[in-house]
């Protein structure tokens, strides 16, 4: 059973997380439209490529928006779960390992305790996320099903990626529940709201382009071109 | 419900986390002592040098499936690993290892870390 989920399936849910994704990619591009959002993609690109990367830039940074500084807490929930939600899966020993066997590549490991720190970390901001979600007046309007899916989807491979670290008694359950889970949040990536981890990045840059082009944005010292 | 359902999930991993009593394991085991970890992350392993002697009887085979046989007799290290880049040895003896078991379709497979690093052996070993 282990060689297949390790082997099969998991190839199958990377390609699917790929592709997938990079699909959603693809017809986020093309479903941009120039006379219709009245922004001019295809010129001033001195303009609009540095709006872009300033407005993914500044949304990466805690506080870097005034989006952020308008929700504090959120950001701080978003943050204590997106730092450990994106170091831990790419550096943390056993996946670095399993990296080196497959591809080659050797990536730099985190150390056991930070590692554990971390997942902590984005349990916690997953906690507190959950929270937002069930007291917050506007989402308690607005939460469906895939609100919790999602949610449930991420804490899983945390969750049991962590109680496997922890050695019990228990360790090769947790280690196939943990695999599975991650199998399951790579899968289900390019059909849900996970889809931001490549979508962010479109959106962002579409935003600080249009902002860039036609509304001051950044580059411009913020002042609208009457 | 929700709190029971809450309840419920603290209660089942509880359960799950409760450690094994430390027994001293009744197979003959020997520590694996190259290549040599400065900083280890992970207990170190202690090989089950019989019965991989038993399989490899089993299928006919000898030593030198996993040593080279040198003047001084068998090599107390695996294989080639000293042949193989500082930074790469570890790497090696991994894949050595798990691919031998997944062809066998029996022993932990390199996914599992903490099945041949395993603490409570470690322990039980140490003392």
């Amino acid at each position: 059973m282990m060689d297949f989920i390790t082997g099969p399936l998991f190839a199958l849910s990377l390609l699917i997380f790929v592709g997938g994704l990079g699909l959603r990619v693809i017809l986020y591009i093309r479903g941009l439209d120039a006379k219709l959002e009245r922004v001019a993609y295809n010129f001033h690109f001195s303009r609009s490529i540095p709006g872009a990367l300033v407005s993914i830039g500044k949304w990466l940074i805690p506080g870097g928006t005034a989006g952020w500084r308008k929700q504090p807490v959120a950001a701080a929930a978003f943050f204590l779960l997106h730092v450990g939600a994106i170091f831990v899966p790419l550096f943390v020993l056993g996946h670095t390992v399993l990296l080196e066997d497959l591809t080659g590549i050797s990536l730099p490991s985190l150390p056991g305790e930070l590692a554990d720190v971390l997942t902590i970390a984005t349990l916690c901001g997953l906690v507190l996320l959950v929270a937002r979600r069930l007291t917050s007046p506007a989402l308690r309007q607005l939460n469906s099903c895939q609100d919790w899916l999602v949610l449930a989807v991420t804490i899983l491979p945390f969750f049991t990626g962590l109680m496997a670290s922890f050695d019990t008694a228990s360790y090769d359950t947790w280690c196939i529940l943990h695999v599975l889970s991650g199998e399951l949040f790579l899968i289900l990536a390019p059909f849900t709201k996970l889809s931001h981890i490549a979508l962010y990045f479109m959106s962002r840059a579409q935003l600080g382009m249009d902002y860039a082009i036609k509304r001051g944005g950044a580059t411009r010292g913020g002042a609208f071109p009457w | 419900m929700r709190k029971i359902v809450i309840c419920g999930l603290v209660m089942l991993s509880a359960c799950l986390s409760v450690p094994a009593i430390a027994v001293a394991d009744e197979v003959e085991r020997i520590p694996i002592t190259f290549p040599e970890i400065k900083s280890p992350e992970l207990p170190p392993v202690f090989f089950t040098h019989e019965k991989h002697m038993e399989y490899v009887e089993r299928l006919k085979g000898d030593c030198t499936s996993c040593h080279v046989e040198t003047e001084e007799g068998m090599s107390p290290d695996f294989l080639h690993i000293k042949k193989q880049p500082a930074d790469k040895q570890v790497a090696y003896i991994h894949a050595a290892c798990t691919d031998c078991h997944a062809k066998a379709n029996a022993g932990p497979r390199l996914v599992e870390c903490r099945t041949c690093h395993d603490r409570q052996v470690a322990q039980a070993q140490a003392q």
